[in-house]
């Protein structure tokens, strides 16, 4: 079997799987795969492929917590968007330094990182944790990226009520020129989003979305706006309209979907279902109150 | 042969997860990423049906209740015969008369006659039931199943009761995987038990209402999940009611802390 068809049927076999349990079998199928070959490329090409929950980090300098993912991984420490330092700190004897985005990247990535920091004050009531890592595309010796283009990725996390509700919001988008002061947005954003009453139900998973959008940075007209903020405005309002739609199609999925498919696939309720009417129709009552 | 013992723990951890009715779909992954070891798989998919059960040919039930211990095959207490199972068509094979040495209950042709009334009621799908005696004891097991791979998603009912002694018990689960741009899973899971005194009609009246009672619990359940812990992790819209204004002034939201704080 070829590479390719491995990877596509490791893939598979994990959007199948509970997904409630992704990380436990994404680390199951890595042990079965190196089993089989312990240099497996496939490996390395899995981990970075699957979106799993964030794990938090606390940044020493400062002791705010981040969040750590493959786009801000070094070997085996992450990189901290509050600080720009590593953690754990990287080995001494190290001579190649870890990756750092260029100088103006970096100013546009703390700008990013107070502006989500808002946005999750105003989303997720005050609570969770989000973090924005930018890199440089561009192969310059000094990139422009704001002028060629960049990659990024915003996160955020949120946990509540002893895990009774978990939230895990990764988007990945990469910036492109596309014609004169114009540029290209393209943003796959994932939600993995677990809820369950710890008691008899659960509804765990994740949906995936692409976005995309095209803007012209008009520079004056955008009263005083720069290039940098040009930016920032372009991808807050873009994570901010993906989180809308993909919040409405979790709601959709978990609640309307997954209870039809009960109550009219598997098992009806029969013919005298006026209990189950009334309390139908309590549910609409209580969504519209909200 | 250590290693290969762990190989085959890790395989068969993976196969306890795989949706009801995608058993063909995970073997065919596995069997492409383990370079066709299928006598491994194999031996996971087998556990796998026993602790789960599965409906095959749309009609048979094969779990561990029923379960022919001198060979591979199960048995079927309703139409006395013995059937293997294949994965990759879902249908019973290798059918062949068998007469159980197990002493049928009394009422045993009358719930069968009223368990095919039943799925006709209330199981719109895939219907399948079998009803296994065994020393004291009386097994009857009920799934509703529908793949809908076209719309993405497949689902199962599956309720599991055992009559001894005046007392019935029933263990209900629901297991339902959605795929649509991701992978979505429901897993419910109830226990309900009573008196009884044995007969067809009791016990079927006994699972109607029980699986009334689950089926209205469910959806207070999701209210539950939805009101209460959806609707908090994130806010459809920020307190402002207004998407938010972005750029160098955005600052501004915390300077005016009452609309951040207000809840």
């Amino acid at each position: 079997m070829s590479y390719e068809d491995k990877f596509d049927s490791s893939l598979d076999l994990l959007r199948r799987l509970d997904p409630k349990h992704i990380s436990l079998n994404l680390n199951t199928l890595c042990s079965i795969i190196q089993s089989q070959d312990s240099d497996s490329e496939l490996v390395p090409d899995l981990l970075s492929s699957v979106d799993t929950p964030l794990k938090l980090i606390t940044d020493k300098s400062n002791n705010k917590q981040f969040l750590s993912c493959d786009y801000n991984r070094d070997g085996d420490s992450y990189r901290s968007p509050w600080s720009n330092k590593y953690y754990p700190s990287s080995s001494v004897d190290d001579d190649e330094l870890p990756p750092y985005p260029s100088d103006d990247l970096r100013q546009l990535e703390i700008k990013a990182n107070e502006s989500f920091d808002v946005y999750r004050d105003l989303y997720y009531e005050n609570a969770g944790i989000s973090s924005v890592y930018l890199w440089d595309t561009d192969e310059g010796d000094i990139p422009d990226s704001l002028n060629n283009g960049f990659a990024g990725v915003v996160l955020f996390k949120k946990e509540i009520d002893n895990g009774e509700g978990k939230w895990d919001s990764i988007h990945v988008f990469e910036v492109e020129t596309a014609g004169s002061s114009t540029y290209s947005y393209k943003l796959t954003s994932s939600v993995i989003l677990d809820l369950n009453n710890n008691k008899d139900l659960s509804v765990s998973g994740n949906l995936t979305r692409q976005f995309d959008v095209t803007k012209k940075f008009t520079g004056s007209n955008d009263t005083g706006a720069n290039l940098e903020t040009f930016h920032l405005i372009s991808l807050g309002q873009l994570v901010e309209n993906s989180e809308y739609t993909i919040r409405n199609l979790l709601q959709e999925v978990y609640f309307d979907k997954l209870k039809d498919i009960i109550l009219k696939d598997l098992r009806r309720f029969g013919a005298d279902d006026g209990q189950l009417q009334a309390k139908q129709s309590d549910l609409i009552k209580g969504l519209q109150g909200l | 042969m250590s290693s290969s013992v762990n190989l085959e723990s890790l395989v068969s951890s993976l196969v306890k997860s795989v949706p009801p009715g995608e058993l063909k779909g995970a073997k065919d992954d596995l069997s492409t990423i383990l370079s066709d070891d299928n006598r491994l798989i194999n031996s996971s998919i087998e556990q796998y049906i026993n602790e789960t059960g599965a409906v095959v040919s749309g009609a048979y039930v094969a779990s561990k209740y029923n379960k022919h211990s001198g060979s591979s095959k199960y048995i079927d207490f309703v139409g006395r015969q013995l059937f293997n199972v294949d994965i990759d068509t879902q249908k019973a094979i290798d059918l062949e008369d068998y007469s159980p040495t197990e002493e049928y209950p009394s009422y045993f042709d009358d719930l069968v006659e009223q368990l095919e009334q039943y799925g006709e009621d209330h199981y719109p799908s895939t219907y399948a039931y079998t009803i296994v005696p065994k020393g004291d004891e009386v097994f009857v097991i009920i799934i509703g199943q529908r793949l809908n791979n076209d719309n993405y998603y497949t689902g199962q009912w599956n309720s599991t009761y055992v009559i001894k002694n005046g007392t019935i018990k029933g263990d209900i689960k629901v297991d339902i995987h959605y795929f649509e741009d991701g992978n979505v899973r429901l897993n419910y899971d109830e226990s309900t038990s009573g008196q009884i005194s044995a007969s067809a009609k009791n016990i079927i009246n006994f699972i109607n209402s029980s699986e009334n009672k689950t089926t209205l619990k469910i959806v207070d359940n999701f209210n539950e999940l939805n009101q209460r812990y959806f609707k908090n992790l994130r806010r459809l819209l920020p307190v402002t009611r207004s998407k938010i204004h972005w750029g160098n002034a955005i600052g501004n939201y915390r300077l005016g802390s009452d609309v951040v704080n207000k809840q």
